[in-house]
């Protein structure tokens, strides 16, 4: 018989066959759904459901629908490939692709770590979860819908100079960028803080394979440039010079 | 920024002090960071001041350790209240996040602690970490005390005493001014091998040695390595430290003060014969006018610097330094640079 609030849910999830909606736990009151799903059970003659193969379940927060979290329980035979499917997730991530997707624009965009909670209902310790995977080459920044605005730097703030004053920091769409991050362009470098987070964003770097992740890299340093203008003049004179 | 205004040849990084001169100063109502045995720091009144305990310093007169004197550094609050912040493991990761958008951050971590171990692994990922200007250091304990007393930080506000809590001060500075933190470190590497590590720890017992992989412990005792000098790696020009705290041949490892990292390549550091000239020596001009300062116990004993100068900087002789992250064997300073 079918149940029409499963159903229901299979809907609203974007959930297709052979997966169906097998139960779930709506909490109004902590504002958070819990659903479990496995693929529908495979029969044989005269309709007799054949054994179940071996499975395991992962759970990923999935996309809200409205003020509601939904945690999707997710019973998947071994050596399934989940590739392309929205709902689903990494093995170990927190999240499903599509709220990662999500997450991942906002990151791109320059959005903070703690704006990101806020803005999506995320708790930090998974958000921080999924930038560190990102930041080690552990996961992808678009393996379910890549954003398709144009990379848009930060807004200058604290050290970066006056709006009316031309900005002598290069553009983020500037080569250069790629060059300093791959270690090709080498600056004499009289900022320790610089020199600390171009070490870092190196190594990471060496590590992300996933273009999307390491634009957001070269992002972050164009972000550090724009921030601390002021005091980079002597670096920014050599970035000019290529 | 000076914790004696009185006296105008006083350095600008700090002072040591007796208990007597340290209480008229919290009274004025500065704000106030302050390194000193914890035996002392419980003397203390409550007012506008954090502390991490410590007995080991380098006062005006030279490198002096003391459990009856206290080392002031007045901080700048120019620009609005400093706001001090308790950290643990579950919010450590914001402490960028938290200071102003134009400031400084001045953070004591008490050694040994899980929050000490968390800074010192993860502090290099944490959002914003090198976008605004942090310092601290690693409260600890008199020598003789390990093992028996815990390294203490204090917040001067309402007298709380934590061994598991990092504390930070988060100072506004105007616009015009850019706390410009500067490290001083004697040590580059050395010509010998290059030493990579499998994992991030604060131990190890393999390493590729030269992309070999051999117990680190055996290949320090056949190569006669003095554990005394750190390890040493090249972050885009700036070299940091991981010191040896032990090495247990028998056991095949080998304990660190500092994480070391499974992206960088180390080298032994070439030996500094005299740690005292060589800090005067090294120190550029404008180092003079610093305003906050902090050096390394290792220093302290390796180079055998009680009673003698490290050039004009002052400052606790501490369990672990941070410019942006956990260093060791470095000294740490800000300077106040108006723009």
């Amino acid at each position: 018989m079918i149940n029409i609030d499963n159903a229901l849910l299979r809907q609203l999830l974007l959930i297709e066959r052979p997966w169906e909606v097998r139960q779930y736990r709506l909490d109004v009151r902590k504002r958070r759904c819990d659903v479990w799903i496995a693929q529908e059970p495979e029969r044989g003659w005269f309709g007799r459901p054949k054994s179940a193969p071996v499975s395991e379940t992962a759970v990923w927060q999935h996309l809200a629908i409205g003020q509601i979290r939904f945690h999707l329980h997710v019973n998947i035979p071994m050596g399934f490939d989940s590739k392309g499917i929205g709902w689903m997730g990494e093995s170990g991530m927190p999240f499903t692709r599509a709220l990662a997707a999500r997450v991942f624009a906002l990151f791109s965009e320059g959005i903070s770590l703690q704006s990101v909670c806020g803005l999506l209902d995320l708790n930090l310790q998974d958000v921080w979860n999924y930038r560190f995977a990102l930041d080690t080459g552990r996961a992808g920044g678009a393996d379910f819908e890549a954003p398709t605005r144009p990379a848009v730097p930060v807004p200058a703030v604290s050290l970066a100079v006056p709006a009316s004053v031309a900005s002598a920091v290069p553009d983020i769409t500037d080569p250069v960028w790629l060059r300093l991050l791959g270690g090709e362009l080498k600056l004499d470098i009289k900022v320790l803080s610089l020199k600390l987070m171009l070490a870092k964003l190196r190594s990471q770097m060496d590590l992300i394979q996933d273009e999307e992740v390491r634009l957001m890299k070269l992002k972050e340093l164009h972000r550090y440039f724009v921030k601390n203008e002021r005091v980079l003049i002597h670096e920014l004179n050599q970035l000019r010079l290529g | 920024m000076n914790a004696s205004p009185s006296s105008l040849s006083s350095p600008v990084s700090g002072t040591l002090m007796d208990l007597q001169e340290a209480v008229v100063l919290i009274r004025r109502g500065a704000y106030l960071s302050i390194a000193a045995d914890e035996s002392l720091l419980r003397r203390l009144p409550s007012g506008n001041w954090i502390a991490g305990s410590i007995p080991y310093f380098m006062a005006q007169d030279g490198g002096e350790t003391s459990r009856q004197k206290l080392f002031i550094t007045e901080l700048p609050a120019h620009a609005g209240t400093p706001l001090l912040r308790w950290y643990d493991n579950s919010n450590l990761h914001k402490v960028a996040l938290d200071a102003p958008a134009h400031g400084l951050t001045v953070l004591i971590v008490p050694a040994f602690s899980e929050v000490h171990s968390r800074f010192a692994r993860e502090a290099p990922a944490f959002e914003d970490q090198y976008m605004k200007p942090l310092v601290g250091w690693i409260a600890g304990v008199h020598l003789d005390d390990l093992g028996q007393a815990a390294p203490m930080v204090v917040n001067g506000q309402t007298l709380t005493f934590s061994g598991e809590h990092a504390l930070a001060v988060h100072i506004p500075l105007p616009e015009s001014i850019y706390p410009r933190i500067e490290i001083l470190n004697l040590f580059r590497p050395g010509s010998g091998d290059v030493i990579r590590f499998p994992s991030i720890g604060f131990s190890a017992h393999e390493c590729f040695v030269n992309g070999e992989l051999v117990n680190l412990a055996q290949y320090l005792g056949q190569k006669n390595i003095d554990t005394r000098l750190p390890l040493v790696a090249d972050y885009s020009g700036a070299m940091i430290n991981v010191s040896f705290k032990a090495v247990d041949a028998a056991a095949g490892q080998v304990d660190f003060y500092a994480p070391v990292f499974d992206d960088v390549e180390y080298r032994i550091a070439e030996p500094v014969p005299n740690y005292a000239k060589a800090f005067a020596q090294s120190l550029p001009a404008d180092a003079v006018g610093a305003c906050w300062s902090c050096n390394c116990i290792l220093n302290y004993l390796y180079g055998e610097l009680e009673g003698q100068r490290t050039g004009p900087m002052t400052g606790p002789m501490t369990f672990g330094e941070i410019a942006y992250q956990l260093l060791n064997q470095t000294m740490v300073y800000v300077n106040l640079e108006k723009l």
